[in-house]
């Protein structure tokens, strides 16, 4: 009994803190042009990083990316 | 230095009873004489719980050191704590039967002492008594504290306010662990959830006696929940939901003790959605999420005493008010569909919280080593959702030895050692950095006088900081500093104690370092909606406070009357510049001589005879902040009145109601207002709650109840929220369900 108790309750906290890892996220991604939103697209994990980080080339001119809603 | 280091360990250990101590003995009526079953003896120093069997006889077979203090309690009885030599076999307890609920002995668990014979008025609240009404979070059960007030950003960051000063200004401890979460930032919080929170300390006023740098305004102590009673454990499952935010909570503690260990284990998942207003409309991005777990640890043998404890947390808060428009629309932010979904801006954290403590007890001297280890991680993401607008990690690492020696029967003297050392490490990915990278490190000696004359007891003493603070690089044309701050400060205060009426007086100092923030800031603070630029001309902050109690303990009635006043030198303020930088406007920090902060704490309980099912309790808080003339700080709390009617239930049935509650909370106007800030209106809250329990061999504990009953609309002076003109969540409904079970051990039962 004490043993039981012991897993049940290492196993619900432990669950709790494995279940809640989304590594994989996606969003929408967009950036401004002249005002407008350009739409991206959904993007997941590594590319919104990318897109973050390094802007989103359209035309020569480098545009700042915003993956969250408003 | 290795022979004298010999020495001093041959010394030390020469003192140890290395005998094994034998303590039993019964608790009694004091008038009939007749044993009372299954009360409760709690060793406090050991941190170890034993409960007697149904003749009222107990056993503790526990390895014990030859001194111990100890509380004995039963339900309808007064409790009484003990010095008792040890061995001490058939020893007799007799407790007096009590008749009112309210005069309850407080062990103060910061500092050993009962709380009766404290010159220093602590507060001190079971979280249990705080949650009669079931709070969203820590913050907002603290502020049930007569002076205690939430400084909050919606439902999901919030933190105490004592006395008008919070932040920087307030110290947490958590156990003897001094929390260090980025509480220099206006918008951060806590850092910390309820889980296996047993009761809470405040101190109102400057305490840097006993707590160093920074315990300017107050300080926070929170207490873990006992452990499991001894050689028996507890499964306790805990749930509740809010109706306004769709908000759950569950939490899941495991507590076993056996003869010398003891152990405690659980966790605590926290999710909302964004809260409803009252208007019906939903705070846009107010979602929240906590998790958390902890545990604990406690062994003794013969003289030594040892706890472990380590908590965790992380927490992702949305951050209301966002907006790329120079003109902000408040309402833009109230939107008409509900969301729990992750999105931008929001602030993330995550804390690890280690600490060892041991003690070591003599006979005449108890030693105490702490040490702690605390990591903070703070992420605030703004625009972008993997890149973090603000990234800052804090090592804090905490040592702290300290001596209690009871020199002769009525003369005790507690010495002691304490420091941290702190570094500040910025993420080079993040966009913005708000502090340098830098290293904090505080050393501070104390020493306190203790004197017991009769009804009298007296309290002294002084103590030496040095905090060095060193920025590690170049900040935003800002060369490295490297700055030295000393602090001399003292608290000196009496209390007398009588029968029915106890009156305390004391004098403390405090004194606060300027933050590297408040030197060295120069960029936008989001999660604060502003642009701040520090001084490196700032110098410390000092604080010399006046507090006095009188409290009357009636056999129906219970009053308490505190007024202090304060001298705040070289005060640290943010003053507003009349310019926007990115619609954002622009704050420097500045300094004024001095400030004066004053006010009072008044409350009372009213239990009639006629009608021992009802309580009725009342607290009146008050506080003035100002400078010079015509010049007034920020911030300060709204004159607060809160009542509380609780009628309790006796019901024998399987499934009983035992409490009603109802609480009726005022907030007067606030129109002591900084340059920059706008007045707030009177408001008034009013709660509603039931608790019940379905008995058995593992009993259920119901509450259901609703809060903000009359959906009032109101922004609280504190809020962060307020500058968008965003209310505080409206009705309320909410359920929680406790179920807990307990086991003993056959062997135990066998004993006793």
């Amino acid at each position: 009994m004490k043993k039981s108790i012991s897993l049940v309750a290492l196993a619900l906290v432990a669950s709790s803190f494995l279940t809640s890892c989304k590594k994989n996220q996606c969003t929408e991604c967009h950036y401004d042009k002249n005002g407008l939103e350009v739409e991206l697209g959904e993007k997941c994990g590594d590319d919104i990083e990318t897109l973050e980080a390094s802007g989103f080339n359209d035309g020569g001119t480098v545009y700042e990316v915003h993956c969250h809603e408003h | 230095m290795t022979r004298i280091l010999q020495v001093l360990s041959v010394l030390l250990l020469s003192h140890f009873n290395v005998v094994s101590q034998t303590f039993n003995g019964s608790i009694k009526d004091r008038h009939t004489g007749l044993p009372i079953p299954f009360s409760s003896i709690y060793i406090l120093d050991l941190e170890i719980g034993i409960i007697a069997d149904s003749a009222g006889n107990f056993n503790a077979k526990n390895s014990l050191p030859s001194q111990i203090k100890a509380k004995f309690s039963a339900t309808g009885y007064e409790s009484k704590v003990l010095t008792i030599q040890l061995p001490a076999i058939n020893f007799v307890v007799l407790l007096e039967e009590r008749h009112l609920e309210f005069d309850e002995i407080i062990v103060s668990n910061n500092q050993g002492a009962k709380q009766q014979s404290n010159s220093i008025h602590i507060e001190t609240r079971k979280l249990s008594d705080l949650n009669t009404i079931p709070a969203t979070n820590l913050g907002e059960a603290m502020s049930n504290i007569p002076g205690v007030y939430s400084s909050s950003t919606g439902t999901g960051i919030s933190k105490p306010v004592i006395r008008g000063s919070q932040g920087i200004r307030v110290v947490t401890l958590l156990n003897g662990l001094r929390i260090e979460n980025q509480q220099w930032g206006g918008d951060h919080g806590m850092g910390m959830t309820e889980l296996g929170i047993g009761s809470v300390e405040v101190i109102k006023g400057p305490s840097s006696l006993l707590y160093g740098a920074d315990a300017l305004g107050g300080v926070v102590y929170f207490i873990d929940e006992p452990y499991a009673g001894a050689n028996s454990h507890e499964l306790n499952l805990k749930t509740q939901f809010e109706s306004v935010s769709l908000g759950t909570k569950n939490q899941l503690m495991y507590k076993v003790a056996r003869q010398n260990y003891r152990l405690s284990v659980g966790g605590l998942f926290t999710d909302h959605a964004d809260y409803q207003l009252p208007s019906g409309q939903y705070a846009q991005n107010s979602r929240f999420s906590d998790r958390s777990a902890k545990l604990a640890f406690g062994t003794n043998k013969k003289n030594w005493a040892m706890h472990i404890r380590y908590n965790f947390s992380n927490t992702r808060a949305g951050i209301p008010g966002h907006t790329h428009d120079s003109i902000v629309n408040p309402a833009d932010f109230q939107v008409d569909d509900q969301s729990r979904q992750r999105t931008i801006p929001a602030q993330v954290f995550f804390n690890h919280f280690l600490s060892i403590e041991n003690k070591f007890f003599f006979k005449r001297h108890v030693l105490t080593f702490l040490g702690g280890q605390t990591f903070n991680r703070l992420r605030e993401f703004e625009e972008k959702v993997t890149i973090p607008g603000i990234s800052a990690d804090l090592y804090n690492s905490v040592y702290s030895l300290k001596l209690k020696s009871q020199l002769t029967e009525n003369f005790s003297l507690v010495s002691g050692y304490q420091g941290m050392v702190q570094y500040n490490v910025n993420d080079s990915k993040a966009e913005e950095q708000l502090i340098p990278d830098a290293l904090t490190i505080d050393n501070g000696v104390f020493t306190i006088a203790y004197l017991e004359k009769g009804k009298w007891n007296w309290q002294g003493g002084l103590r030496f900081d040095i905090r060095s603070l060193e920025s590690l690089s170049a900040f935003k044309g800002t060369a490295p500093i490297r700055r030295n701050f000393n602090g001399l400060n003292y608290s000196l205060g009496v209390v007398r104690t009588g029968e029915k009426h106890t009156v305390r007086m004391n004098m403390s100092s405090g004194y606060r370092a300027p933050h590297l923030s408040e030197l060295l800031a120069n960029g936008f603070h989001h999660g604060a909606l502003r642009y701040e630029i520090g001084s490196t001309e700032l110098t410390s902050e000092k604080a010399n406070q006046l507090d006095f109690t009188y409290e009357y303990h009636g056999e129906h009635l219970s009053i308490v009357v505190n007024p202090f006043a304060s001298l705040l030198n070289d005060y640290i303020y943010l003053e507003p510049k009349d310019t926007l930088i990115e619609s954002l406007p622009v704050f420097a920090y500045k300094q004024i001589d001095k400030a004066y902060s004053y006010g009072l704490d008044f409350g009372w309980h009213y239990h009639p005879h006629f009608a021992h099912w009802l309580h009725l309790e009342n607290s009146f808080s008050h506080v003035t902040i100002e400078g010079r003339e015509g010049f007034n700080l920020a911030l300060i709390p709204q004159t607060r009145i809160s009542t509380l009617l609780k009628a309790s239930f006796n019901m024998k049935s399987k499934v009983r109601l035992e409490q009603f509650t109802v609480q009726h909370t005022y907030y007067f106007k606030q129109d002591q207002i900084a340059a920059f800030e706008t007045p707030s209106p009177a408001y008034q809250v009013v709660n509603l709650g039931a608790q019940g329990k379905i008995t058995g061999k593992f009993p259920l504990e119901i509450k259901v109840g609703v809060k903000n009953l009359l959906n009032a609309k109101y922004i609280d002076h504190l809020s962060r929220l307020k500058n968008i003109d965003l209310p505080f969540p409206g009705r309320n409904y909410y359920i929680s369900l406790n179920y807990q079970l307990t086991f003993k051990s056959k062997s135990y039962e066998k004993v006793n």
